[in-house]
């Protein structure tokens, strides 16, 4: 039952005699992880790996939200006789564009 | 909606009043239930008690503080903008404004419930001169619902791999930080022979921060290991906590954090960061964690799984635990709040 004005009790009644010493074996376990087995490049790596899938997740809506924009531009402005060939360069212009990115993100890098 | 209000709303009724609910969005579902927001003013009077619960900003609060009766409010708490502005900027601007609104509430307000004690804390800071711990009505379903046993046969074949799993249960958003889970996993993962696997069950806050999270784990190639299937009915959520070997919460933010209480009153362990309520939600019954780098989570509950007997009590004291916060024992709580405030100290 909480207690006086509805507040809960932050300690328990029932007995626990472990825990201070696995709250110690936590600290030295994760010292010797750091030592041995996680080192800073890890850290690294792994913050760097956030933000790029943070940044990519931010940009996708974006992005879709831009292609949307840009299609209901084009619907405007593009005669509809012109929209097959329309198609076809926007459709050219993107697999070559397509094929410059791939083929730049396939080089190696310097490092 | 919540669950709470209509729970609320139940034992006001006991209580003997006429209780209506009005909000600003009707979801599906409320039909007949809800009013609303615009209707409040159609039964303006001075004699009429408005309970107000808060947990964003809105235009509800508006309503609520023009309006001439006299007033109570609910806080479930109002996460920090700078938490979650970065993917959804506009709820960046309503957490904002309802912090101002809280502010310019609170001397209208003469009595005031929260759902923990650092909530409490909070609405002092806003200015509210008393404000009471009232333990949040947790849907009694949630926990006495029995596992499915589809889901759980699922799950218990993909520990016959080896492996413990890890469980956290809610809102996938930035400021529930699954994706450092995810990144105590990789550490895990590297530093034992253990093929961890990690469920994240809750609905996503937004696609961006759940599509982030989905990238990050498959750019450490952890794209089997962790699993998101969204919301899941309560049988199947009986079935993740049932299998699960520890609830892991590395939060930057939580209010109360109901779901601390599930795995506590299933008789799972604990692993959480200690910020804002867990502590107050948790107490002695798991491992408050004082860092949250992925090295020392990681550590954290490797050493848990592996000292059997402090794991057990620890579970023991959960299960005693969760019961303090039960739906018997806050409704006994609310029922006295609800008295106090309406009496004539307060009225």
């Amino acid at each position: 039952m909480p207690g006086e004005g509805g507040a809960v009790p932050s300690v328990s009644n029932v007995e626990l005699s472990g825990l201070p010493a696995l709250m110690e074996r936590i600290e030295v376990e994760s010292k010797r992880l750091g030592d041995v087995v996680w080192g800073v490049q890890d850290e690294v790596g792994l913050e760097a790996a956030y933000e790029q899938a943070a940044t990519s997740a931010l940009r996708a809506p974006l992005l879709a939200e831009r292609s949307v924009a840009l299609r209901r531009i084009a619907k405007r402005v593009v005669p509809k006789a012109l929209v097959p060939a329309a198609r076809r360069v926007v459709g050219a212009v993107d697999g070559v564009s397509r094929r410059v990115v791939g083929a730049r993100s396939a080089r190696p890098r310097s490092s | 909606m919540s669950n709470h209000t209509f729970e609320a709303q139940r034992l006001l009724h006991e209580l003997g009043f006429e209780s209506e609910i009005y909000a600003q969005i009707l979801g599906p579902g409320v039909e007949g239930r809800v009013r609303p927001i615009a209707a409040l003013a159609e039964y303006a009077s001075t004699e009429r008690w408005l309970l107000y619960q808060c947990s964003i900003g809105s235009p509800v609060a508006d309503a609520f503080g023009a309006d001439p009766g006299r007033k109570l409010l609910d806080y479930h708490n109002i996460t920090p903008a700078e938490l979650v502005e970065r993917w959804i900027p506009p709820l960046g601007d309503e957490s904002r404004l309802g912090r101002q609104q809280l502010r310019s509430l609170a001397p209208l307000v003469p009595f005031a419930f929260a759902d923990s004690e650092f909530n409490a804390s909070e609405l002092r800071d806003f200015g509210f001169a008393h404000a009471e711990v009232v333990s949040v009505l947790i849907e009694s379903a949630n926990l006495d619902v029995g596992a499915d046993p589809d889901a759980l046969d699922r799950l218990e074949l993909a520990k016959s791999d080896g492996g413990s799993d890890w469980l956290f249960v809610g809102q996938v958003a930035p400021h529930k930080a699954q994706h450092e889970i995810v990144a105590a996993l990789a550490c895990y993962r590297k530093a034992y022979p253990d093929r961890a696997r990690l469920h994240l069950v809750g609905r996503p806050m937004g696609s961006a921060y759940l599509d982030s999270v989905v990238r990050f784990a498959g750019s450490l190639d952890l794209a089997s290991a962790v699993e998101l299937p969204g919301s899941v009915p309560a049988p199947e959520l009986s079935a993740y906590y049932e299998s699960a070997d520890v609830f892991v919460c590395l939060s930057h933010h939580e209010g109360f954090c109901v779901p601390i209480v599930e795995a506590m009153a299933r008789g799972l362990s604990v692993v959480a960061a200690d910020v804002a309520a867990v502590p107050g939600t948790l107490g002695d019954a798991g491992v408050l964690l004082k860092r949250r780098d992925p090295v020392y989570v990681a550590a954290a509950i490797h050493e848990l799984l592996a000292d059997r007997a402090t794991r057990a009590s620890l579970v023991r004291r959960g299960l005693d635990r969760a019961k303090l916060f039960s739906l018997d024992a806050a409704r006994v709580a609310f029922r006295r709040a609800i008295t106090e405030a309406v009496s004539e100290r307060h009225a």
